[in-house]
């Protein structure tokens, strides 16, 4: 072997090769071509509109020079969302049949949920970073299902407490949340600025450049709210102004190699906006937050509590779901959703319908999620308050009241103010997650019919703590 | 002196049968044109028919011409045998004697042969080869630089593809460099491999001394 590599040297020396083959360090170094990037790989890009990524690889950058440059990745880990888009091989193949956008624009947790239904040899352990806040306090909960009981643990950190995705190459997801002025997470420590107020940490390979981000969203004495792209690895930042960051969620709506996210627009606002991946002047990319939106009807209580992201209407579009004070239906078609809700649901029980009596509408404020199911019957799954109440409804049809057994709190149950949806128990068909403003844990399973159980109480202190905002952000590792 | 003698023969000869004349007169002919070799077929020829002592004289002279000076010995010494006429003997001894001077001669020796032809590596050779030689050295010296050129990735990228365009022109000049003293060391080889010299040796006396002198041609 040595003599065969000693041979070809003393051929390439005689026949004169040249291989260049440039390694950077920064981007700094890779200053040929428009808005040069040092990527993982430590080679350069450049910009190239006719690649999907919008970046090929420089000249003299080495045996890939001048082909497009595709940070996809066969994920180490499907169980956890917010890593780049996975190269169509083995499981990832089959749900991005299903979901293209989990091949094009990044895996979410739309596609976490279809690579449960659709993929025989993936199992999840269930992970969800509780930020519970009431009048007086916030608590954050690092609440863990194991396949076989619940755990909960009271988070040191000081805010918003989220799951980022496994560093590239890994499959360990990593809480992260906000100590002093710092972003503190498993296996880094980022410094933030001191005056701003972060309320989101989100994770998406918004640059397409294969690296581990977090998206944090914050305001300031600026007007609005921002967005700050900061890179896990080494703690680079920027900031990107936009109209729309509260509860910030990631999918894909104009079909580039982008991916796109809503968010609500805040302070009081019912309104919420699209932030669409686009390129800015300067090359980086941006967000295009011109579209928006609006729940309806509600004059109290959270406007918006969450944002959803699930193909309900097997076009293999991801659709965008907002759930407040009406539950928004916005279906991706053709590479965009529209401002229009089509369906929108609110009263109680959810309909589609005009809402009476007026004054009930008036204070109801849903919290849900998606069900999808491998075949057919893409369903919402709905919660009411002020009166708890959680209901299963398909888009056409009458919505299924689920039942809490052995509720005696009666009319003063809390309500629950978050779902979350993902198969609990390896059987492959997805599970519902049901929290009330107690942290008390309520699972459907898919096996038991989705009938109603409480699971678990989180250890809140007081018991009946009274959170009227509990943030959840979900994540997992193969078991 | 010869051609004389045989017209005084062939004239006495008119006489002679009809078919002895008629080989005379083709000896003639062939005499005219100095092919003794047949001359001397129709002599004989003619001898047979009719023993004619001047046909003996004709036969010596031809004999001579061929270089056959023995023969022609004999056949003057038998034609003086017939007795003929005084002034014909004379003639048959002062071709004898003619005869004898040239049989007395030295047989010509054969030159040697000429020295085989060789191969020689001259001057020229030597400085086609250190020519190219040089321009390989230089094509060599090139290409390993256009390499460590190519292996210096310090700096930006921009400054790393200027020292690559350099080590690609590098590269292309040193290959040529390469090429072309490969090319003159190679010529140089075969034109000492087909290049043949013939050379003579010849030594040279003289008054004032004595030497070797060289000559060859290409």
């Amino acid at each position: 072997m040595v003599n065969r590599l000693a041979l070809a040297a003393a051929a390439c020396l005689i026949a004169g090769c040249i291989n260049p083959s440039y390694r950077c360090t920064t981007d700094l170094d890779c200053d040929l071509g428009q808005a040069g990037r040092c990527e993982l790989d430590h080679r350069c890009t450049a910009i190239d509109p006719s690649c999907a990524t919008n970046r090929s690889y420089a000249a003299n950058t080495g045996p890939e020079a001048g082909r497009c440059f595709d940070d996809r990745v066969v994920p180490a880990n499907l169980c956890a969302a917010g890593q780049p888009p996975a190269t169509a091989d083995g499981c990832a193949a089959t749900v991005c049949q299903a979901v293209p956008s989990c091949c094009r624009a990044g895996w979410s947790e739309a596609c976490v949920q279809q690579a449960q239904l659709r993929c025989s040899s993936v199992v999840c352990d269930t992970r969800i970073a509780i930020t519970a806040s009431n009048a007086t306090a916030t608590e954050l909960w690092d609440l863990r299902w194991n396949g076989a009981a619940w755990r909960a643990e009271r988070d040191p950190r000081t805010s918003v407490l989220g799951w980022v995705a496994p560093a590239p190459g890994s499959t360990a997801p990593r809480l992260a949340g906000f100590m002093g002025a710092a972003l503190v997470g498993d296996d880094f420590s980022i410094p933030v600025a001191g005056n701003h107020s972060y309320f989101e940490i989100g994770s998406v390979d918004f640059d397409r450049d294969g690296r581990a981000t977090a998206v944090l969203a914050f305001t300031d004495t600026r007007a609005g709210a921002h967005l700050e792209i900061t890179k896990l690895d080494d703690g680079s930042t920027r900031e990107i102004a936009t109209a729309a960051a509260n509860r910030l969620s990631w999918g894909d709506v104009n079909q580039d190699a982008f991916p796109d996210g809503i968010a609500e627009s805040g302070a009081a606002s019912t309104g919420y906006r699209l932030l669409q991946n686009s390129e800015a002047a300067d090359h980086r990319r941006d967000v295009d937050d011109r579209v928006a939106a609006g729940v309806t009807a509600g004059t109290s209580g959270i406007p918006v509590r969450s944002f959803d992201w699930s193909d309900l209407d097997a076009d293999h579009e991801l659709d965008a779901v907002a759930y407040g004070y009406s539950v928004d239906v916005h279906p991706g078609k053709g590479g965009a959703i529209g401002p229009s809700a089509q369906p929108r649901f609110d009263c109680d029980p959810p309909s589609t319908a005009a809402c009476v009596p007026a004054t009930e509408t008036q204070v109801q404020t849903f919290a849900g999620a998606a069900l999808p199911a491998s075949t057919g019957n893409q369903a919402l799954v709905l919660a009411s308050s002020p009166v708890r109440g959680l209901y299963r409804t398909e888009l056409r049809g009458a919505p299924m009241p689920y039942t809490f057994a052995g509720a005696t709190c009666g009319a003063t149950c809390p309500p629950i103010i978050a779902v979350v949806v993902r198969d609990l128990d390896g059987d492959h068909a997805l599970d519902v997650i049901a929290i009330d403003g107690d942290l008390r844990v309520f699972t459907g399973l898919a096996r038991d019919n989705l009938v109603l159980h409480e699971a678990f109480k989180v250890p809140t202190a007081p018991v009946a703590a009274g959170f009227t905002v509990v943030r959840t952000s979900v994540t997992g590792a193969p078991q | 002196m010869r051609r004389l003698a045989l017209a005084v023969v062939l004239a006495a000869s008119t006489a002679a049968a009809e078919t002895v004349d008629d080989h005379l007169a083709k000896v003639r002919a062939l005499y005219e044109k100095q092919d003794f070799v047949h001359a001397r077929e129709e002599l004989l020829a003619a001898y047979q028919l009719e023993a004619r002592p001047e046909l003996l004289f004709a036969l010596g002279q031809v004999e001579l011409n061929i270089g056959h000076f023995a023969k022609a010995i004999d056949y003057y010494q038998r034609f003086i045998a017939t007795q003929p006429a005084a002034d014909q003997v004379s003639l048959a001894e002062q071709a004898i004697g003619a005869a004898r001077a040239r049989l007395a001669e030295k047989p010509a020796v054969a030159p040697p042969p000429p020295p085989p032809p060789h191969r020689e590596w001259d001057a020229i050779d030597t400085g086609i080869t250190a020519l190219g030689s040089a321009a390989m050295v230089a094509g060599a010296g090139m290409l390993i630089a256009s390499h460590r050129l190519a292996d210096d990735r310090s700096g930006r990228l921009s400054a790393y593809s200027d020292r690559i365009s350099q080590a690609e022109l590098l590269r292309t000049v040193g290959l040529g460099g390469v090429a072309v003293g490969a090319l003159a060391v190679g010529g140089a080889l075969l034109r000492w491999r087909l290049h043949l010299v013939d050379a003579e040796v010849r030594p040279m006396a003289a008054s004032g001394g004595a030497g070797v002198s060289w000559v060859q041609r290409w």
